[in-house]
């Protein structure tokens, strides 16, 4: 309990906690919290302003290009980007931390080939790479998820790997080994744990990027396909309206920025806390 | 230091290659760009000949050490939409994306440096708080959205600076502000804590009890220890920045690099794909390259790594 | 609001003119183009997109071109006949010389062709001129082109927007192997090219010795604006006078003050293919037919495209040959078409796939999901599926479009559209009927319109009973032009300046 008290000492911290739990809150019961349904198409009702501005008030947020209800949208969207973002962030986080325990803690052979691979994946600008991997796969869903796990693992890697190069000196671990334990169990009982802190350090700021990366994707018309509502498709679909009926991109383009920050706010404050150090050691 | 030079290099080489590799088969999974190329109504046949002519139906281990023959000589093929050299195509843009980067970036540097030092220096005021926000905001942006915000308010409304293209420097001037938005961000907040960090190391307080004024602690001795984790990271992020530039490219129809790749993806134009991410990665190879060089000058003791 | 450096350039043209002592020509300033990307090459023969077509059409002619009237017209021919059922005789214009001096006869006309024909030259284009094969020289000006078969579409192949028809001058084109015409093209067109810095813009020069009459704009420039919000902003801002594909929504606020808007039906067919090949309830014309009554066309159109574009009845558009004013669309009726669901034993509806490219044409994906929540009102459940364009075209090689498709098409002539879309076995056809076979069999094979009329109008007939297709709408093709600009556009796409002008 003091662990969540003192994270909530920073008010700035306190906000961050406050923004995500109110988005994750409306993705876990966004059944319960719409008013329409989000695929609902009524091409009569098509570009309604937002309440206030609108005579009929039936939409919340207004309408978009094919009368579906922003407001509802933005709810199931809330869902999706989310997902995104998560899921993502863990395909990243096993591939890289995988990576990086294992070349931190043999630096020889399979350590190095490993690290190599590292610096190739770094020396490809991650959205061409994303971008021609989602041309060649088709952009659905899982797949744009799965290409952004595989584009982003490389901070997981060197920053796992550096943590375990100095870790594997300690008593510890030189203790495991001289008691016959094997490597797995080495890297999963006794490394594994003590570049946690890290690890989630790295995951709270890197989920921010994955919602921005997705809706980057949907922008050069490679994101998650239109049927599936997220909020960068929203923004992306929306713009073309962005000068008569603004509402559309504008409600997810607020979502993004305000989730996004508060996602940094907490990650942040979890570095502050967890590990002053590994601000060095990423971007 | 030779020794670890020539390593170096070896290394970086291997990484290009590997680069190479990778890219060469990642596009090709989903097949060629036959279908994209020619017209709706041509038949199997015309299809079926035209894949043979340009040898797209040879196995994809063949068409790589083809590849590999020709690039050895210089050769990085020719492509299929523009009928020229790919990588003609690319080094031709590549003046206009190295402009704009070079300019976000020293529009980052002049912004984020002096903001990240008041900020530590004197951490807890206002300064500091607008450094915070300034890095929060900065990076919670999509940048698409942000350049389209620019052109409607200063091209659209207010007629101001030209929306697209290139000529001046006022064609500059928006694309660079959103590409030098998330680095300035990043730098931002990199820095002042790493100066927040070093104003608090030992040899500052030396330094301070040896009655060194205080602008001379900030400039000389921590900005100095605060810069190399901030450069090693600017190098890292040299691949992001890049990727950046693609959106910016698209949205400002800026004629980079950036622009011409994404088009080659849509075409699979495969030959213009490669010959880009081959560029892309010699100049990151490099760039960290020196980062590491510049590391292994300073500190003896890293040479051994 | 406009911009500066639109004034500067007219300020430049007067000073350059000022200080050479020359009268100011009656020509007019620059005229800029905002299409979406740049040219691919100067050959009219190596590329297979339209930007790239629009801009080498100022700079090249073709034998043929299309009037005002949409009409196919005599351009560097003036005349033609069918001395025989395999041949197509032109009689070529005098005394017209290329860009550089080359004069232009039958030569060029046979070298143009011979070149794009051989396979080893690689044009993409080969499909559109194939059915020839072989241009003679008759005398200077006269040539015949030779098929195998008769084939009734050949005006529309050897007009422009057939890429490789426009004609090239045989000396220069093949010098430095082509790399030459490539790179710095010469033609006989209105325009003569200045500079192409790529991916920025490309410079055109009136060309006042133009044989049907010299431009009255001195500069044409194309440059390639990819984002529709910058297209648009530029527009606003001055910085272009023609910009092209603007959304229906942005009519409106285009329409007043420095800006102006040009609309066409575009030659284009919008249609949703029910895939036959497959055991899916799409087998039954019932359910076909219940479809074309599910999806209320005009609302889609209103809604989504601003009423703009052109609805058809049947897969053609209405400027083809053979298209029949009387024909009618299936009415939007959804009690009707859940009778037909019903009576074809479907009475709860059931679930098929739709396919679609998403940002291929305008509003495609919109107008898609559109008619889903059509469907969705009568009991088909359609699962939505975008491919991204190569995929797309991966998918089709292998006949794998299943249920309802958006696939687009186009073509004057129903030998274009329906032969290779409807035609039993062929790749892109996903129906069968020996009957309709027999017909567009016919049809392909004689020269005489009368009897392709009388042919085409019992397959009409066939092709709405068993209602392979829905048939939508040719979308509109929609242009925001500067408010002083004399310009019209044209139905198939291609942008012609040869009549542009300035109004003050």
């Amino acid at each position: 309990m003091s662990a969540l008290r003192r994270f909530l000492d920073s008010w700035l911290a306190a906000l961050g906690l406050a923004i995500v739990l109110v988005v994750l809150f409306g993705a876990l019961f966004a059944e319960f919290l719409i008013p329409f349904d989000p695929d609902a198409q009524n091409i009569l009702m098509r570009l309604k302003p937002p309440m206030w501005r609108g005579a009929d008030g039936v939409h919340l947020m207004g309408t978009d290009a094919l009368g579906r209800d922003i407001f509802s949208r933005l709810v199931m969207g809330a869902r999706v980007s989310l997902l995104v973002g998560v899921a993502s962030v863990v395909i990243s986080g096993v591939v890289g931390v995988t990576f990086g325990l294992i070349a931190g803690y043999e630096d020889k052979y399979v350590g190095r080939v490993l690290m190599a691979i590292t610096d190739i994946q770094l020396a490809i600008p991650f959205l061409v790479l994303a971008l021609a991997v989602a041309a060649v796969v088709g952009p659905s869903l899982w797949n744009i998820i799965v290409i952004l796990g595989l584009t982003n693992w490389v901070q997981y890697a060197r920053v796992v790997r550096a943590e375990c190069l100095s870790l594997r000196e300690r008593e510890f671990i030189q203790a495991a080994h001289t008691m016959g334990i094997g490597v797995g169990a080495i890297l999963v009982r006794h490394l594994l744990p003590n570049v946690m802190s890290s690890v989630i350090v790295i995951s709270s700021l890197l989920v921010a990027k994955m919602i921005l990366f997705e809706s980057s994707l949907s922008f050069l018309g490679l994101g998650v396909p239109p049927t599936t509502p997220t909020w960068g498709t929203m923004i992306a679909d929306g713009r073309n309206y962005i000068s008569h009926a603004g509402w559309i991109a504008t409600f997810p383009g607020l979502a993004i920025f305000v989730t996004v920050v508060g996602i940094n706010l907490i990650g942040d404050r979890l570095r502050d806390m967890l590990d002053p150090r590994l601000r060095q050691m990423e971007g | 230091m030779l020794a670890f030079l020539v390593i170096r290099i070896c290394y970086a080489a291997v990484v290009v290659f590997g680069v190479s590799l990778a890219v060469f088969f990642l596009i090709r999974i989903g097949g060629d760009p036959t279908t994209l190329f020619l017209p709706p109504e041509a038949s199997a046949e015309d299809i079926a000949r035209f894949r043979h002519v340009m040898g797209f139906d040879r196995p994809l281990p063949v068409q790589y050490l083809d590849f590999l023959h020709r690039a050895l000589q210089g050769d990085f093929g020719h492509s299929l939409r523009y009928d020229q050299p790919a990588m003609a195509l690319v080094l031709e843009r590549a003046p206009a994306t190295l402009a704009l980067s070079g300019l976000a970036l020293a529009m980052s540097l002049v912004i984020a440096v002096p903001l990240a030092i008041l900020a530590a220096a004197y951490r807890g005021t206002v300064v500091d708080r607008i450094s915070l926000l300034i890095s929060l905001i900065g990076q919670s942006f999509p940048a698409f959205w942000l350049a389209i915000m620019l052109i409607l308010l200063f091209s659209e409304t207010w007629g101001i600076l030209p929306p697209s293209g290139r000529g001046g420097f006022e064609h500059l001037i928006m694309p660079s502000i959103v590409l030098a938005t998330y680095s300035t961000a990043i730098i931002t907040r990199l820095l002042r804590s790493s100066m927040i960090e070093a104003l608090q190391s030992d040899y500052v307080r030396t330094a301070r009890g040896k009655g060194v004024s205080e602008p001379r602690i900030i400039l000389k001795h921590a900005l100095r220890n605060a810069a190399i984790p901030t450069i090693t990271v600017i190098g890292l992020q040299v691949g992001a920045l890049l990727g950046g530039a693609v959106i910016t490219e698209e949205v400002f129809a800026y004629p980079g690099v950036g622009r011409l790749a994404i088009q080659a993806i849509a075409n699979r134009d495969f030959t213009v794909v490669q010959a880009f991410v081959l560029v892309m990665a010699v100049t990151i190879v490099s760039i960290n390259l020196l980062v590491d060089l510049s590391y292994a000058a300073l500190d003896p003791r890293l040479r051994g790594k | 609001m406009r911009h500066f450096l639109r004034r500067g350039a007219l300020a430049a043209a007067l000073a350059t003119s000022a200080m050479t002592g020359m009268p100011v020509l009656a020509q007019q300033g620059e005229l800029v183009v905002a299409q979406q990307i740049d040219a691919y090459s100067m050959d009219p023969a190596k590329h297979s997109a339209f930007p790239t077509a629009n801009i080498l059409f100022q700079i090249y002619d073709a034998l043929l071109t299309q009037n005002e009237n949409g009409e196919i017209v005599g351009a560097l021919a003036t005349s033609w006949s069918n001395p025989d059922d395999l041949t197509w005789r032109f009689k070529l214009r005098e005394d017209v010389t290329f860009h550089n001096g080359e004069p232009f006869n039958a030569q060029a006309v046979k070298y143009t062709f011979d070149r794009a024909l051989d396979p080893d030259f690689k044009a993409p284009y080969y499909s559109r001129i194939s059915a020839i094969k072989g241009v003679e020289i008759v005398d200077e000006y006269t040539v015949d082109f030779k098929t195998e078969k008769p084939f009734p579409t050949m005006l529309l192949t050897l007009y422009e927007a057939s890429f490789p028809a426009l004609i090239v001058p045989p000396a220069y084109a093949a010098e430095e192997d082509g790399a030459k015409i490539a790179a710095t093209p010469v033609g006989t067109g209105p325009y003569t090219f200045v500079e192409w810095l790529k991916d920025e813009r490309v410079v055109l020069k009136a060309n006042p010795d133009y044989w049907g009459g010299a431009p009255a704009i001195d500069t044409v420039i194309f440059r390639p604006i990819k984002e529709t919000r910058t297209r648009i902003a530029e527009l606003k801002s001055g910085g272009v006078s023609i910009a092209a594909d603007i959304p229906p929504e942005d009519v409106p606020a285009l329409e007043s003050g420095d800006t102006k808007v040009a609309i066409v039906p575009s030659d284009f067919l919008y249609f949703f293919m029910l895939d036959t090949t497959r055991e899916t309830p799409l087998q039954d014309k019932r359910v076909r037919q219940a479809i074309n009554h599910a999806i209320d066309v005009d609302a889609i159109q209103e809604a989504l495209l601003g009423g703009l574009g052109q609805r058809i009845a049947l897969t053609l558009p209405t400027n083809a040959f053979g298209y029949d004013e009387s024909w009618e669309p299936y009415a939007y009726d959804p009690e009707k078409a859940k009778e037909l669901l019903t009576e074809a034993g479907y009475p709860d509806g059931f679930s098929i796939k739709m396919m679609s490219r998403k940002g291929r044409f305008l509003k495609d994906a919109e107008i898609v999901q559109a008619a889903a929540g059509f469907l969705q009102q009568v009991g088909i459940n359609a699962e939505v599926e975008f491919l991204e364009p190569g995929v797309w075209g991966q998918v089709s090689e292998k006949k794998g479009r299943e249920g309802i498709v958006f696939p687009g098409w186009s073509g004057r002539d129903p030998n274009l559209v329906w032969f290779p879309i409807l035609k039993s076995g062929l790749y892109q056809s996903y129906f069968s009927n020996t009957e309709l076979d027999a017909l567009l069999d016919a049809g392909a094979a004689t020269l005489d319109p009368e009897e392709r009329l009388d042919i085409y109008g019992k397959a009409a007939a066939i092709i709405k009973e068993e209602a392979p297709h829905v048939p939508l709408i040719q979308p509109p093709l929609i242009y925001a032009l500067d408010a002083n600009l004399e310009w019209t556009p044209r139905g198939d796409g291609m942008i012609d300046l040869r009549h542009a002008e300035f109004a003050d």
